[in-house]
């Protein structure tokens, strides 16, 4: 879990990293090939501009004659119109870059991510992934595509100012060049502090959200305990310290341009001295003089853009290492079979057996040794035992989701892992507690089991196991909208809707885990039904929390910590009078007791 | 209006702060237009030898002193006076940041504080409503949308507004017809910007959603993963996000689009305005109506005036969305928060007794739906009492209506005799441990976690309450013990252990009243029953109400309550109950009938 918390501060600078994500241009290199075409064009006219106010003082207003002004105008308008495609097309080609960029990089890890294995979702949260596919790539596509303009825009404007003012007049140029080390030295320096001092900024505000995140859900909690000062005073602390560090920030982020621009204007002030001598001697020209004084004034601006850039990379290291990380994940569990048509043909019997099974979650820490179990197709088996047995694990490992330690599992007399892992999931049916539906209509959820079946098919499933009657009353009925999760619908619907899933997609092996939460009695007795038929003609593994499910199962497993403790019918179980017994008196009368007060009722 | 008034009660003591940075705005954009004057002065004076014109009267000092041809001799004080000049505007540019920052920022941290203290006080009723997600929402990111409006937009707009006020006086003074030909684009490019904004954001907003659906589906199909392996539909779900990802890039690439179209076309118009007005300049000076000095100030007050005024457009459109933050930072400040204080004081280090007398109470949230119906109860001092209903039978309500957790009740309820309103709230909670149905726990240590109801609590205090919780041993297992952290910073407790740690926290203080509302519910049945003996070890100390849907639950009461549709069904021991019909005796017999079922 550690590595996924605040991994935020990596400290060197990887160019291999930023290299591999540089290939990422490559499909896009045509593009970018326009662009720098595009920013060089860009640059060039920048330059021109002052050379025109040059050409228009000295050979217009000093000789005092229009001759030329028309072809002035039209070259004025002509660059100015030809600047306005470029930046047209800079804007454009950069947003089209990294858009693209984006976009190819979140669908190859999206890819990946369908590959990995369970593990690894079981040992990262949801919301660190999101991160990464979403604000993560939207950064480094931000950095490639606009960084790439700024490099060539500011190298290609400072070497077109170089040979102007250098052709123009070679002494004042020094000036200029003198110029440049200070205006590189203050941008570098201050971009990189600036940036670390706003990435502080950044960690303080998330603890404060954190921190609100705490107080609001907490409210309830805080109120009974007292705690309402102490709290606040640990928010002002935290508080504190953020106005303390935004202001320092923001104070650094005030300096930089009005100290950038002193240099300039020293720039001029020293251009102003030794060009005015140069008019006064009748070296240079007014105009020459102009184009100077505006040349350093724009000097800054390409230096400070790359300092950026580079202060952004090297802000931006730890995002290009998670998204890299991810990128280049190897999956736990790689079927070496491929799944040909003949595998797509075979159906499956359900005969499932556990020979020896070892298993662990975290080294040295075994949830099931030397575990063996078998299942007769068409058997439907109930698992019963209180949280933390291993009923999940077991599941896990039938499903190949894990595969085992050690020991092996046979599906039809076969070592599953010589099988190919498609094969497998697409003959199994799965039913959580709480079933994960996705957000669209009813029909799509149903469909989800089938993704070529019909409406008429979808309906008729729906039937069997009578979910029909509920999804009849609902608003637009299978056209309505389950929202996120499927959180519009009760768990008992979402249930029915899982079932109906499972019987379009006909699987030989159905895994269920029951739902704990209450559900009406009404819907309950819809699932109880439901889940009968659904069983019928299915291998059935079931981590049972209800008596009748249970009461209805071929057998019993009841597992206490890794291990089966008892196993058989209810009635035999119950005789044993051993732990089944005590479970079944002491959870299940829970059961017995909501029933009969909700009677009353 | 009253959003400013909001906005300033923030800003109290820092108001004098945010006029001085006004005044630097003023002082720096001056500073700012001297150096185009001192160039005029230097090309047209010192170098091009022509007599000094300066605007109200400010030449005639300095032809007298033959300023033009003293500088000619030391050209370095030109120099020296543009190098000054920009010094001085822009050492007041950082000052200006400088103080708007420090504004900003403390009107954030004012705004936070206040915002935080007020949402620890309002109702319970209110934290039972609202989507948390919502308000955290609110109070970060509208909190920065103000803030930034205050600290960075406000400044701009001040100081686009301040420039062309300033300006245009010298431009005027120059020259009359080039002032007019160099202003005639800003109303332009002011409305032009402005308006585009308004327009655009629609795709803003379209790009936003389609982010938003994209991550949406990400997370989907993340949570899901298990059904999604299970169908063996990762096909599908990579072309579904692949989808998503794809309008996602078109909306985006739309928005570029249009955004290069503005920013293109707005630069194009800025610079065809400063190309006519060197090309309008060209030509008087040709003719001698204007000096080249002046031409050079003009081409340079152009750029001052026209890009601040094109970004002024763009910031006014962000003026609405500032405001839209401030209605819904107020719409929290402006709930009324819990009424504290009473005149029942419970004076400090004094135990109640906990004698509890509901008294034909009645309650409801809305009056179509009562929750509770003439309860008659009397809860001795240090009796305990099982309370027994199902789902949404009243028991929560009720037991919360003790701490004060909300009024609004018909009827009456005494503690110790006195009536419950009169308490001061946090008095008397201090004197309730209270396990809520989902207890919270905080981002912190277990110890922490368990002794905070009571400040610096030593390690044995904490020690002797995990125990009687059943939670010492889990904790001796973990690494770090007590000092483990939970939470967002560290491990996830089971249910069951967070139920546990929530029971601890609740006995560490010897409350006069416990209240355990389905405290148990996730703990596996032999730790429930240590827990229970712990509990019986204590009985009699504490006034306790156990909610509870198992029969096991009752096993410590003194007296069962059987509540029905929020009406008190039945009353009495386990023994007096079982020999009465009704729902208790009809559980009691399953149970029973079950035992022998089993021989």
């Amino acid at each position: 879990m550690d590595m996924h918390k605040e991994h935020e501060f990596a400290n060197k600078f990887e160019w291999r990293l930023w290299l591999s994500l540089l290939k990422q241009v490559l499909p896009h290199r045509k593009r970018m090939l326009l662009l720098a075409g595009v920013m060089v064009m860009n640059a060039l006219v920048d330059t021109l501009l002052p050379l025109l106010t040059k050409y228009g003082i000295d050979h217009m207003i000093i000789p005092r004659t229009y001759a030329g002004i028309g072809t002035f105008t039209t070259v004025y308008v002509g660059l100015i119109l030809l600047q306005f495609v470029n930046v047209y097309l800079l804007i454009d080609i950069a947003g089209r870059v990294e858009t693209g960029m984006n976009y190819d990089l979140r669908r190859l890890a999206y890819r990946k991510l369908q590959s990995m294995s369970f593990s690894y979702y079981d040992r990262t949260p949801t919301g660190w992934v999101v991160a990464r596919l979403t604000s993560d790539i939207s950064r480094l596509g931000d950095i490639v595509a606009w960084g790439i303009v700024d490099l060539i825009w500011g190298f290609a404007f400072m070497a077109f100012v170089m040979v102007v003012v250098f052709t123009l007049s070679w002494k004042l140029a020094l000036i200029l060049v003198a110029l440049l080390p200070v205006i590189a030295f203050i941008s570098v320096r201050f971009q990189v502090s600036l940036f670390s001092s706003f990435r502080q900024v950044r960690r303080l505000n998330s603890m404060i959200t954190n921190s609100f995140g705490e107080g609001i859900h907490g409210a309830k909690t805080t109120k009974t305990l007292v705690r309402e000062e102490a709290n606040l005073a640990e928010f002002s602390d935290l508080n504190r310290n953020m106005y303390r560090h935004a202001v320092k920030a923001a104070t650094a982020s005030a300096l930089f341009m009005p100290l950038v621009l002193i240099v300039s204007s020293v720039g001029t002030g020293l251009v102003v001295w030794a060009g005015g001598a140069s008019v006064l001697a009748g070296a240079i020209g007014f105009g020459t003089l102009v184009a100077f004084i505006s040349y350093t004034m724009q000097l800054f601006e390409p230096i400070s853009n790359v300092a950026r850039l580079f202060a952004e990379m090297q802000n931006a290291q730890a995002a290009v290492e998670r998204v890299f990380s991810l990128l280049e994940l190897q999956p736990e569990i790689v079927s070496k079979v491929p799944f040909s048509e003949e595998w797509k043909k075979r159906p499956m019997r359900g005969e499932i057996s556990l020979e020896n099974v070892d298993f662990s979650y975290k080294e040295g820490k075994p949830v099931l040794t030397n575990f063996s179990l078998k299942v007769a197709a068409g058997e439907s088996l109930a698992l019963v035992g209180e949280t933390g047995t291993g009923k999940t694990t077991l599941v896990n490992l039938i499903c190949r989701f894990y595969e085992p330690t050690g020991g092996r599992i046979l599906i039809d007399g076969m070592d599953y892992k010589e099988i190919p892992l498609p094969w497998i999931h697409s003959n199994l049916g799965y039913v959580q507690q709480v079933p994960h539906l996705f957000q669209g209509t009813v029909l799509e959820n149903i469909r989800y089991g089938r993704l070529d079946a019909t409406d008429e098919e979808i309906r008729e499933a729906a039937r069997l196991v009578r979910a029909d009657e509920f999804i009849q009353n609902l608003p637009g009925q299978y056209d309505y909208k389950v929202g996120e999760a499927g959180n519009l619908l009760s768990t008992g619907q979402k249930q029915l809707i899982a079932f109906a899933r499972i019987v379009l997609a006909d699987p030989a092996l159905l895994i269920l885990d029951e739902a704990t939460a209450s559900i009406d009695t009404e819907t309950e007795q819809l699932v109880q039904a439901a889940m009968h038929i659904v069983l019928k003609g299915r291998t059935g593994i079931i981590v049972a929390h209800r008596l009748s499910t249970i009461r209805q199962a071929d057998r019993i497993l009841l597992m206490h910590k890794g291990r089966i403790v008892e196993s058989g019918r209810h009635t035999e179980l119950m005789q044993r009078k051993g732990r089944y017994y005590e479970l079944y008196m002491n959870q299940f009368m829970q059961e017995y007791a909501d029933r009969e007060l909700q009677k009353e009722a | 209006m009253s959003s400013l008034r909001f906005v300033l009660s923030f800003m109290r003591k820092q108001k004098l702060k945010y006029l001085m940075a006004i005044l630097f705005i003023i002082v720096a954009a001056c500073f700012s237009f001297t150096t185009p004057l001192i160039v005029r002065f230097t090309v047209d004076s010192v170098l091009g030898g022509k007599p000094v014109s300066l605007p109200y009267g400010w030449a005639g000092a300095l032809n007298r002193w033959q300023a033009a041809s003293f500088v000619r001799e030391r050209l370095w004080l030109a120099a020296l006076a543009i190098i000054l000049a920009s010094s001085l505007g822009h050492a007041f540019t950082y000052l200006r940041g400088k103080l708007s920052a420090q504004v900003s920022e403390e009107f954030a941290r004012r705004l936070r504080n206040s915002l935080y203290d007020h949402i620890q006080r309002l109702p319970y009723v209110w934290h039972s409503k609202v989507q948390t997600g919502d308000i955290i929402q609110r109070c970060t990111s509208d909190v920065d949308t103000v803030r930034r409006f205050i600290g960075l937009q406000l400044v701009q707009l001040g100081r686009g507004v301040f420039m062309a006020l300033l300006i245009l006086p010298i431009m005027l003074a120059l020259d009359k017809r080039m002032t007019l030909f160099s202003t005639f684009v800003v109303p332009v490019i002011f409305a032009y910007a402005y308006v585009f904004f308004r327009q655009v954001r629609k795709r803003f907003q379209a790009a936003d959603e389609a982010e938003g659906y994209m991550t949406a589906v990400l997370e989907e199909s993340l949570n899901g993963i298990r059904v999604v392996r299970a169908f063996a539909r990762e096909d599908f779900e990579i072309g579904r996000f692949n989808g998503a990802a794809d309008d996602y890039r078109a909306k985006c690439r739309k928005l570029i689009t249009v955004l290069a179209w503005y920013w293109a076309s707005s630069d194009a118009l800025c610079l065809l305005q400063i190309a006519a007005v060197f090309i309008l300049g060209v030509g008087l000076s040709i003719r001698g109506e204007i000096s080249l000095g002046t031409l050079l100030a003009f081409s340079t007050y152009i750029g001052m005036l026209l890009w601040p005024i094109r970004e002024m457009g763009r910031i006014l459109t962000d003026l609405g969305r500032a405001l839209v933050s401030v209605k819904r930072l107020r719409e929290i400040m402006e709930t009324p928060v819990e009424e504290m204080a009473g005149p029942s004081r419970i004076p400090e280090g004094t135990r109640l007794q906990g004698k509890i007398e509901f008294q034909k109470l009645n309650f409801a949230y809305d009056p179509e739906h009562p929750i509770l119906r003439d309860i008659d109860l009397t809860v001795e001092a240090g009796e305990t009492v099982a309370i027994l209903g199902a789902t949404g039978a009243g028991k929560s309500t009720l037991t919360n209506l003790v701490p004060r957790l909300f009024d609004g009740y018909e009827g009456r309820i005494l503690i110790d005799g006195k009536d419950l309103s009169g308490y001061d709230r946090q008095e008397l909670r201090r004197q309730i441990g209270i396990v809520l149905q989902e207890p919270f726990l905080y981002s912190r240590s277990l110890a922490e976690n368990i002794g905070i109801a009571i400040g610096d609590c030593p390690l044995e205090k904490v020690e002797k309450a995990a125990r009687e919780a059943a939670l010492h041993d889990a904790i001796s297992e973990f690494p770090e013990g007590y000092g483990t952290v939970i939470g967002e910073r560290g491990i996830t407790l089971s249910g069951g252990q967070r139920q546990r740690c929530a029971i601890a926290r609740a006995l560490i203080g010897d409350p006069a009243i416990l209240i355990l509302d389905d405290a148990l519910s996730a703990v596996d049945s032999e730790t429930e029953q240590e827990i229970q003996r712990n509990l019986l070890d204590r009985k009699g100390r504490a006034t306790t109400l156990i909610i509870t849907h198992r029969l096991t639950g009752v096993a410590l009461a003194d007296r069962i309550v059987v509540l029905e549709h929020g009406r008190v069904a039945q009353i009495g021991s386990h023994q007096e109950l079982i020999s009465v019909p009704g729902a208790y005796q009809r559980i009691w017999n399953i149970q029973h009938q079950l035992e022998e079922e089993a021989g």
